[in-house]
């Protein structure tokens, strides 16, 4: 059964607790009631302190050398000494008093440091333990930012990845000019009709092929004329040197009667060319029908 | 509790300060006040953790009782191994004084020793002081000082009562003149519970 705080303090439990004037059960029980009871706390250290104290006279009041190491008995000091003349009244002597003098400055002192050493010990452990959280922190932080930082570093190289990719679709999807006008409506496309050229300084003015101002693709219509008797025609492009850059058979004239050659722009650059024209004959022997020399200027 | 027993330091901290002065107060009883009280409350907030993180105690209005209990029955038990193996030259039912401290226990002594008589330089009448110095150093029994010094039980408590507040009262009195010299005092006291706690909860934390 809990006990009743306001019975404690009439019975003077707190007292009779410290001199062990309690029984076993009411002792336990009162145990438990001061474990949960600030206000018996209290009490219980006043009550130490004040026994502290009186020991403390007792133990000052001793009679030296008297070979006992128990204080005397109350009851005898009293009767020995009476009480307002006796021992356990007498204010302490000089050499006392300078020595409690002395101790009080000594421990007003000491004590300050001592608290302030043990305050300091405990805030350095503490701020031990908290440099080391701010180390494994700032630790994790650089960690996190490296990371941060890579998958800044992968999402740039993604984006970029990404537009190329468009780019490269884009450039795919978008027409070449001049080669692939597949879909597209071409006007004004160069046209160059080649002619018989007698000598090799007509190219000055005649079968010149200006491609300075065009782009896209450029056509060379060969006039195949009368040549009849070919099954069809084969025509070889050469360069100045000679050396062979085009070669295209099985060719046959449209319906104005020229073979028309179509060329990207950009497959010329500039100087002479040598266009020769030949038809092949029905057992497959060719016979060469005309060679045509122009010049390309860019 | 739940807290303690899922391992959380802070949660014993809180242990330590809201059980730590009646453990202390317990065991300074228990003890008389002498060098073993600091084993023992060591123990017996070891032995509290080790019990709470093993879920010993689950109801938690029933752990002032428990604490209380687990400390007495330890301090009992101590002195039962102590008279069993007879190695004590003094056992607690003989001994009337806590161990001779230091020098700074001797200063402390001195300062209450002033205190003490001051107090009973101001009790109102002869019965009074004789009544508390009976009582406390004759160590004679309640009822039988009553009935020598024609005393009811209240009044006998007043007088205690009112010696002991006027012990507070000088006490507190001597640390506002003294300029803190009793705060540095009662910190050390304060001081001497905390490191006792520290020291059990390392104990606790190693033995875990």
């Amino acid at each position: 059964m809990a006990m009743d705080h306001a019975d404690i303090l009439e019975r003077g439990l707190v007292a009779l607790y410290r001199k062990g004037r309690l029984g076993a059960e009411e002792e336990q029980r009162f145990e438990e009631h001061f474990f949960a009871c600030a206000a018996c706390q209290e009490e219980l250290d006043d009550q130490r302190r004040f026994e502290l104290g009186l020991q403390a006279m007792r133990a000052e009041d001793a009679v030296p050398g008297s070979g006992s190491k128990s204080a005397p008995a109350a009851s005898e000091v009293l009767a020995a000494d009476g009480v307002r003349e006796g021992k356990l009244l007498r204010f302490p002597r000089r050499a006392t008093t300078w020595l409690a003098l002395a101790a009080s400055l000594l421990i007003a002192a000491g004590l300050p440091f001592t608290w302030l050493w043990q305050s300091r010990s405990a805030l350095e452990r503490e701020a031990a333990i908290w440099r080391d959280r701010a180390r494994q922190e700032e630790g994790a932080r650089k960690m996190l930012s490296g990371r941060l930082a890579e998958s800044e570093r992968r999402a740039e190289e993604s984006d970029r990845n990404a537009e190329r990719l468009r780019d490269q679709l884009a450039e795919s999807q978008a027409p070449l000019p001049g080669r692939d006008p597949i879909g597209q409506p071409i006007a004004g496309t160069p046209l160059l009709l080649l002619t018989h050229l007698r000598g090799p300084e007509a190219t000055a003015t005649a079968n010149r092929l200006d491609l300075r101002k065009n782009s896209g693709i450029v056509q060379l219509a060969l006039d195949a004329g009368d040549a009849s008797g070919f099954v069809d025609y084969r025509v070889t492009l050469s360069g100045a040197a000679g050396k062979k850059l085009f070669a295209a058979d099985a060719l046959h004239p449209n319906a104005l009667e020229v073979i028309l050659l179509t060329f990207p722009h950009d497959f010329f650059a500039a100087g002479e060319y040598r266009l020769r024209l030949e038809g092949r004959r029905a057992d497959g022997r060719f016979e060469e029908i005309e060679g045509y020399r122009f010049r390309v200027e860019r | 509790m739940a807290a303690i027993r899922a391992g959380d330091p802070r949660a014993e901290e809180r242990l330590f300060e809201r059980f730590g002065r009646p453990v202390a107060l317990l065991l300074d009883r228990h003890t008389g006040g002498r060098d073993e009280r600091e084993d023992l409350f060591q123990d017996t907030f070891r032995l509290l953790i080790e019990k709470l993180r093993r879920g010993e105690v689950r109801e938690p209005e029933k752990l002032p009782g428990y604490v209380a209990h687990l400390a007495r029955n330890l301090a009992t038990e101590h002195y039962r191994k102590v008279v069993r193996r007879k190695t004590d030259p003094a056992p607690p039912e003989n001994l009337d004084r806590p161990t001779k401290g230091g020098v700074l226990d001797d200063l402390l002594a001195a300062e209450n020793a002033a205190l003490a008589r001051s107090v009973i330089g101001e009790l109102s009448t002869a019965r009074d002081r004789e009544l508390l110095l009976r009582f406390y150093l004759g160590d004679e029994d309640r009822d039988g000082l009553c009935r020598e010094l024609d005393l009811s039980s209240v009044q006998f408590h007043r007088v205690l009562h009112r010696a002991r507040q006027r012990y507070k009262e000088l006490y507190l009195a001597r640390l506002k003149a003294r300029g803190g010299l009793q705060a540095g005092l009662t910190l050390l006291w304060l001081g001497w519970l905390w490191q006792l706690a520290a020291q059990g909860l390392s104990t606790s934390r190693g033995g875990a």
